[in-house]
């Protein structure tokens, strides 16, 4: 196969590329944003203040979960998800949910410790200001503290976002369904086209490659625009 | 002759007002380490008292145990009628009547200076409106089920303080026999140049826990009312625009009186040191409190930003507001206390007005500290 048939090749599924792109687009998002949420709980479950055995109680799960969820493989977990913990999901129509909550459970985990080191390295002193005025331990968290914490943790933050988005290619060892259809991922087509033209296999490849680079370029983009918005309340130096 | 009365009536009066912070053998302990030794003072509704003293001696810790931003490790502090050292208090409600002033301004970094200074009315605002609201909402229902049920509810609260008096008295028998032999226990031991009184551990063990089980049945009982029927609550504000109105109003009030106006939606980072401390001054007073405490407030400044702070802390105190400030600036001290505290090694070392204390020191270490300090 020449390289032009093989562009116009590709070119002829591009409905097919695109599509796996989005379903790959998709399960990040949802794994973000599960993620942040879980993230930002289980951050403030760490740090709040032990005083009563509820909050021990609550800190000794949050730690259990960030070092089984750090110390196993993403494709583990996402095995052990389609295959045994929300095995009623795999035979729905549209089992999507399944890697959206296992990239979400396994992401909550990084983001949980990114979070707190953002808390941690808060001035004690904006806390103390914010429980002076009587706010409460919440409210001053959520207020005042946890928006410098994201400030500084945008970095990193970004950075797990980039691993979330190239990892999600893992969940193209689970057979994905929508509507009752078969969808793949972006390198789950990849593989599929492998078997329908193997003369083009490669050529997928760098389409996929291609594809990865575009979309963590743009969120490069978009971690710019953000930090340039959040620091409006910095001195110019 | 006149005066010797006036004064002793005047003493007279002060003794028999409540105060509005007591604080009773207040105890602080980093570890080992014994910071605060069972302090006990009152401080009553208009006075302004300065704590002095060296570095280390504990005085920044006191402040910060009065606001319970230290927990203390024993005692007690009573503010407004309320044991801040309960943990069963809503600490939040006490903090919003006292105002805190700190070292290092602490001014909300992510928050404009307006902000800043409307952040916490509006949060606290909104909460009373919402409470009022549930109030009124289940008042009616609340007051029909209580006038059904009172001879239930009513013989209910009987039986639980009949009960815990009855654990109290059970316990203090049983006290009183564990006490005698406690004391026979005692010994007293020399180390390190040091007197020390032991007792046998076991009996202390045992003598805690008995006082303890006392003290949890009388703060039930202490605590343990008849349910009163629920009354309407007119709600301050008639909704959440209004609140935040009139917060916005009050914060321009007092930007006014410190002529910063122009800088109410700046962010803190482009202000200077003297500009950050009056503005969390004011954003303490715009809280409305009963008492102020400022922990150091001008050792982080600039000298030639240091006047201007302390003008607007004397204006604060001319208008009668309760303070308590620890402080380095003696002058200051001087001109504006009502009273000074020298806290030394934990314990009050000496306490009188400015003129007697300064001008004729009693303790050694008072007179060492203010011949190094005013030099």
């Amino acid at each position: 196969m020449s390289f032009s048939e093989t562009i116009t090749y590709i070119w002829s599924v591009r409905g097919l590329v695109f599509e796996s792109l989005g379903i790959s687009l998709l399960i990040a998002l949802g794994a973000i944003v599960i993620g942040f949420v879980i993230g930002i709980v289980m951050a403030l479950i760490r740090i709040a203040p032990k005083t009563n055995v509820l909050v021990k109680v609550l800190d000794k799960i949050a730690q259990l979960y960030i070092t089984v969820i750090r110390g196993t493989p993403t494709m583990v977990q996402l095995l052990i998800m389609y295959s045994s913990i929300m095995v009623s999901f795999k035979y729905l129509e549209t089992n999507i949910a399944v890697p959206i909550v296992a990239f979400g459970i396994n992401s909550g985990a990084y983001m949980a410790e990114i979070i707190r080191s953002g808390i941690n390295s808060v001035d004690v002193g904006q806390i103390e200001a914010g429980r002076s005025v009587g706010l409460s331990w919440v409210t001053t968290m959520c207020r005042i503290v946890i928006p410098q914490a994201i400030k500084v943790v945008v970095p990193t933050i970004f950075n797990e976002i980039i691993i979330l988005v190239k990892e999600t290619s893992v969940v193209s060892v689970i057979a994905l369904r929508m509507g009752g259809v078969q969808k793949w991922d972006l390198l789950g087509l990849t593989s599929k086209m492998a078997v329908a033209k193997p003369a083009t296999y490669n050529a997928f490849l760098y389409t996929a490659a291609a594809l990865y680079l575009i979309i963590v370029l743009l969120l490069t983009l978009v971690q710019k625009c953000i930090e340039k918005r959040m620091s409006i309340n910095e001195r110019r130096h | 002759m006149n005066d010797a009365t006036e004064n002793a009536k005047n003493t007279q009066e002060i003794e028999t007002r409540e105060p509005l912070i007591d604080v009773r053998y207040l105890t602080k302990k980093f570890g080992d380490l014994l910071v605060l030794d069972e302090i006990s003072t009152k401080i009553y509704a208009g006075e302004c008292v300065v704590i002095i003293g060296p570095s280390g001696g504990g005085k920044s810790t006191f402040l910060r145990c009065l606001n319970v931003l230290e927990d203390p490790t024993a005692g007690e502090i009573f503010f407004d009628g309320d044991d801040l050292t309960d943990l069963k208090i809503d600490i939040n409600v006490c903090r919003q009547k006292m105002g805190m002033v700190f070292q290092q301004f602490n001014l909300f970094n992510n928050l404009t200076v307006l902000k800043n200074i409307t952040l916490a009315p509006i949060i606290v605002g909104k909460k009373r409106l919402r409470a009022a609201k549930r109030n009124n909402r289940k008042m009616t229902s609340y007051n029909k089920w209580l006038a059904k049920n009172k001879d239930k509810i009513y013989a209910r609260v009987d039986s639980k303080i009949a009960k815990n008096k009855r654990i109290i008295e059970e316990n203090n028998a049983l006290l009183a026999p564990v006490e005698v032999e406690w004391e026979k226990t005692k010994q007293t031991i020399e180390r390190k140049g040091k007197l020390l009184t032991t007792y046998d551990p076991k009996l202390t063990k045992q003598k805690l826990k008995l006082v303890t089980k006392i003290e949890n049945a009388e703060r039930v009982v202490d605590r343990t009312h008849y349910p009163e029927p629920k009354t309407y609550i007119q709600p301050e504000y008639a909704n959440k625009k209004e609140i935040v109105k009139a917060a916005e109003k009050n914060a321009m009030r007092l930007l006014e009186r410190i002529g910063l106006v122009d800088k109410a939606n700046v962010y803190p980072s482009t202000l200077s040191g003297g500009q950050k401390q009056r503005i969390a001054i004011v954003r303490a007073l715009a809280m409305n409190p009963k008492v102020m405490l400022f922990d150091e407030p001008t050792s982080a400044l600039d000298p030639e930003m240091v006047g201007e702070v302390l003008d607007l802390i004397k204006q604060i105190a001319e208008e009668g507001m309760t303070m308590v400030i620890v402080t380095h600036e003696m002058g200051f001290a001087k001109e504006v206390g009502s009273r000074v505290l020298f806290i030394d090694q934990g314990k009050i070392a000496e306490d009188n007005t400015p003129k007697e204390l300064f001008e004729n020191p009693q303790n050694p270490r008072l007179k060492e500290f203010l011949s190094k300090v005013l030099m």
